[in-house]
């Protein structure tokens, strides 16, 4: 007890320093703390269930283009159903429903009704609140998880009762199970067989029609590998489909979905940049306790000739370190409190839910634990093979200065500086996408979404309004916005192709005539639709791309598609981007099409343009109570970067730590260093030595130190930043102003920091440094 | 008790060997009280130093209570500095965090005493110094003679055999430095060997011996008597 308070004295016999130790160390560990369970969380995906690791989705991979997908057609569950043993169960699943209309008694909602076979109650975790036995022996019934529940009917207790679903479908509640956690891929609200209804649910069922995911559960001890040698050898005798089947665990789904970008890889960047936080707080604090030793030299020596041994030293230091980190540990489960909410809301993932506020905190206990140990490290070994303090016996002991400082202070602005590069790069490229020439001009442009919405029933009435608005210039129903558009999966062909020739799959648009106006999209070469003159059914528009693959823009206009039926080309339009920016423009095939289009496109005039969205949203609701979003164009293309944008958020807060963490490290230091050098300062000054040469004296250390830094930053900074845009089509250079100003940036916030100190001590009476000399 | 035999201390400066001390040769018995006089660098500190296992000599031999003090291991360095020696500094040398009480009691908590006789023992020593009312005070807070004090208290703590003392009356003004002798006396009177290294002619004349070193070497050793 006694010792520890001493060892509180002690610490706070520098209270800056140790200030500066705990701010750094909370810094450090909260932050970790914070991106470890973020991480984990990904980790964890569809893992929180018994039989995890049996369940797989089923994946396509055309052998031609390596595409693959793991939307199957309907009939594939089906067909491998019973066909082999290993397979305990195997089910289609919708893969994007509807949010359809559900009428309990008065309440109306919207939501989205999976449906799908008896057998997923084998492969998913329903964890049932209540239900009656053998569930889905009769096609009409329903299970729906709490909060649906408790949204229709207000509480959980509704087994048996009546549900109309899409206004004319009966089905009864069979069921209740608990919401699904957040860190599943599959969250079901409700849950039906196909039976149920099937045009609502079954709409397309060809082998062709890729609209499923199959879920199957495989017995833990069958060989995959030979699974789906079997699979395919008679899969591909009985289709003609050339594709490779296979079967994808499920909690591999949401770091690596098989057609995405892949999730893992921006898990990991903004893992590493928490680890460098922690790296460089943990340095940082190593640095500055090795500096306050220097410090204590006098404390050492007496307490050696008193009879302390090396491990008396070193108990002493970890006594220390164990109160810095005990701290800092108190002060980061309070921070990192405060802060989950925050992430959970920002990241739609809820840690604590994953996690459970026990675990937490003992996490928090085993990585100071960690900590205390990779810390103790270094001063351990500085006590345990350094040579005992000599006591100079009648001269005052000097502390002398710290040397291994400077590759602290090389190796923390080394990651500050490529930090701050990386924030810098990323905040230009996402600068580039959103402002780059795309094409089209999304100024004044809002979009209605209208998947669920009865948009087609009430197309007059909405045509009616949207033309007497003096503030619509044009509208445009399509089916779909310019962030990700149509299908992949319409193979076209020239007619007059040889018939062995491979079908190409262009991404198909349908839209009516107004689309080029409302989007001011620009024609190439022959005309955009008009249906009042001609019989536009048949008719198709190609962008440039598709055009020069067809023989160039002008050669394109004659030819004729085919794919289920044939389509004449009657105009080129200028290449627009419908896609992120990883990848380049596809050829496109706009079809004339006014049946099947759920977006609506409105160009407003600029200023107007949050006053019409409202105008239409209000109408909108008039018509219908179906559900609908409406958002402007610059939003969704925004939200198209909104993976990128976090990571660049998330870096930027993580640069700015470590950047703080850094200056405190230097601030501590240099005040060493000057308290060192204060005999010097005042036979400087009192042979004659101006203020600022002192300054310039004390401050030229630091700049090499950080040029040092800075050289040594700039390439590993130039590769990383490169292969990430790599990721891109479509990207901003590397300029070297980037890093101009992140070194410039650097040296001014060490610059200042430094000068902060050594100021005072420069200007500081010589005889009071002198006095004692 | 002591024997030094020979001993050299040199330093190797570009090459060429500095000597501090050369060809010593002392016998200290127990109960001594020795004063060590000499001009500056003439070696009084390293001799003071290499009795006290705090430096090592180059060549020659020590022993003490006929055990060889030269190559020691750290350990039993240590072991010594915990049972059987003391030291007094010019610049009192003691740690500015701690408390008297505390600075007093270090020396007792690396011997291993047990907290209960600890604090007798540092209350004993408090009232025999009459520096009860300062115990809680910081080093910072007191005066030069007072520090001095502190730190006799310190050393003797431990009970040593031995008594090294560096000049301490070298920052004290002459009436606090003849309270310090004093004390130093009644300590030696009480049996317990002192060394002193000291400038001063009078406060050498405490000693029932005085050795005077010059330029690295024994110059004169003479049997003063006592004041």
């Amino acid at each position: 007890m006694k010792k520890l308070h001493q060892t509180i004295r002690n610490i706070l016999a520098l209270k800056h320093i140790a200030l500066f130790n705990v701010i750094g160390l909370t810094i450090g560990m909260s932050s970790f703390i914070l991106i470890a369970i973020w991480t984990y969380t990904h980790f964890s995906y569809d893992k929180n269930f018994e039989h995890h690791n049996e369940v797989y989705l089923i994946r396509g991979m055309e052998n031609d283009s390596q595409e693959s997908d793991l939307v199957v057609p309907f009939q594939l569950a089906g067909y491998i159903k019973g066909k082999y043993p290993e397979v305990d169960a195997v089910v289609s699943y919708q893969y994007w429903p509807d949010r359809t209309k559900i009428q309990a008694g008065e309440t109306i909602l919207y939501e989205e009704i999976n449906a799908t076979e008896q057998d997923i109650l084998e492969i998913l975790d329903f964890n049932f609140i209540t239900a009656k036995s053998n569930l889905f022996d009769a096609s009409s019934e329903i299970l729906i998880c709490e909060s649906l529940a408790n949204k229709l009917f207000g509480s959980i207790d509704c087994i048996g009762n009546n549900l109309i679903v899409s206004d004319s479908i009966n089905a009864t509640v069979a069921g209740v199970y608990k919401d699904f956690p957040s860190n599943s891929t599959f969250q079901p609200t409700s849950v039906c067989l196909f039976e149920l209804d099937e045009d609502l649910f079954k709409p397309c069922t060809e082998w062709n029609n890729f609209c499923y995911y199959s879920l199957a559960r495989i017995k833990s001890n069958a060989s995959i590998a030979a699974l789906e040698e079997k699979l395919n050898v008679v899969f591909q005798n009985d289709h003609e489909f050339d594709m490779t089947l296979s079967f994808y665990p499920l909690d591999k789904v949401h770091l690596n979905h098989p057609g995405e970008e892949s999730l893992l890889g921006h898990v990991l960047l903004v893992f590493s940049s928490g680890v460098l936080v922690l790296i460089v707080s943990c340095l940082n604090f190593v640095n500055l306790l090795v500096a306050s030793f220097g410090r204590r030299k006098k404390q050492m020596a007496v307490k050696g000739f008193l009879g302390a041994t090396r491990f008396n030293y070193i108990l002493d230091c970890w006594l220390e370190i164990g109160v810095y980190v005990v701290l800092a540990l108190c002060f980061s489960i309070l921070i990192s409190i405060q802060a989950l909410p925050v992430i959970s809301q920002s990241f739609q993932l809820n840690p604590l839910e994953v996690f459970g506020i026990n675990w937490f905190i003992l996490m928090h206990i085993a990585i100071a634990f960690l900590i205390t140990l990779i810390v103790s490290l270094y001063p351990s070994f500085y006590y345990a093979f350094r040579a005992k303090q000599k006591l100079v016996s009648n001269t005052n002991i000097n502390s002398t200065r710290p040397t291994i400082g400077k590759a602290f202070i090389v190796f923390q602005f080394g990651i500050s500086i490529i930090i701050c590069i990386a924030a810098f790069v990323m905040q230009r490229q996402l600068n580039y996408t959103s402002n780059r020439d795309k094409g089209y001009n999304p100024e004044g442009v809002i979009v209605a979404e209208c998947w669920d919405y009865p948009i087609q029933e009430k197309k007059v009435a909405i045509t009616e309004y949207l033309s007497s608005n003096p503030h619509i210039q044009s509208f445009s129903f399509t089916n779909g916005s310019f962030d990700g558009l149509g299908s992949r999966t319409t193979g076209f062909n020239r007619v007059d192709a040889e018939a062995n020739q491979k079908e190409l799959y262009k991404v198909m648009y349908k839209s009516d005539e107004k689309l080029f106006e409302t989007m001011q999209v620009k024609m190439l070469a022959g005309r955009t639709f008009i249906p009042e003159k001609f019989n536009e059914s048949k008719s198709v528009i190609i962008n440039e791309t598709f055009a020069s693959e067809l023989g160039g823009v002008d050669s394109a206009l004659d030819v004729r598609l085919k794919n289920f039926e044939v389509y004449q080309v009657v105009g080129v339009c200028s290449d627009f981007l419908f896609e992120d920016f990883y990848t380049a423009v596809e050829p496109l095939v706009i079809h004339y099409n006014t049946n099947r289009t759920y977006h609506l496109l409105i160009k407003t005039t600029v200023d107007k343009q949050m006053e019409v969205q409202g105008d239409v949203s209000a109408f909108l609701k008039s018509q219908s109570d179906g559900p609908f979003t409406i958002k402007p164009m610059s939003l969704l293309v925004s939200e198209m970067y909104l993976k990128e944008a976090s990571q660049q958020q998330l870096i930027f807060i993580f640069g700015l730590l470590t950047i703080i963490v850094s200056c405190l490290g230097l601030l501590g230091l240099t005040f060493f260093i000057i308290d060192t050098k204060t005999k010097e300062i005042g036979i400087r000054k009192v042979n004659g030595a101006k203020v600022s040469e002192v300054l310039m004296m004390l401050n030229k250390d630091f700049i090499k130190w950080v040029a040092i830094a800075f050289i040594i930053a700039c390439p590993i900074a130039w590769y990383a930043m490169n292969s990430w845009l790599s990721n891109f089509a479509y990207k901003t250079e590397l300029s070297w102003w980037i890093f101009a100003l992140a070194g410039l940036v650097a040296m001014a916030i060490a610059l200042i920091t430094v000068s902060w100190q050594s100021w005072k001590a420069a200007r500081r009476n010589p005889v009071e440094s002198l006095r004692y000399e | 008790m002591i024997t030094l035999n020979n001993i050299f201390k040199f330093y190797n400066h570009k090459s060429q060997k500095a000597y501090i001390l050369k060809d010593i040769n002392i016998t200290i018995g127990e109960g001594e009280f020795i004063s060590i006089m000499g001009p500056s660098g003439a070696g009084k500190s390293t001799l003071l130093n290499i009795i006290g296992l705090l430096d090592e000599a180059n060549e020659g031999e020590y022993h003490f209570f006929d055990e060889k003090m030269t190559s020691l291991k750290e350990k039993k360095r240590v072991e010594y500095h915990r049972n059987f020696m003391g030291f007094i500094f010019q610049a009192y040398h003691l740690i500015d965090e701690m408390t008297v009480a505390e600075n007093i009691e270090t020396s007792l908590v690396y011997k291993g005493v047990k907290c209960k006789e600890r604090q007798a023992i540092v209350a004993d020593i408090l009232d025999r110094f009459s520096i009860v009312g300062k115990k809680d005070l910081f080093p910072a807070q007191l005066s030069g003679g007072q520090q001095q004090l502190v730190g006799i208290a310190r050393a003797i703590a431990a009970k040593p055999k031995l008594l090294l003392a560096d000049e301490p009356t070298g920052n004290l003004h002459s009436e606090q430095g003849r309270m310090i002798m004093n004390l130093l006396k009644e300590l030696n009177d009480e049996g317990t060997t002192i060394i002193q290294v000291t400038h001063n002619e009078e406060f050498a004349n405490y000693g029932k011996r005085i050795i005077r070193l010059k330029d690295g070497r024994v110059e004169k050793e003479s049997v003063e008597a006592i004041l």
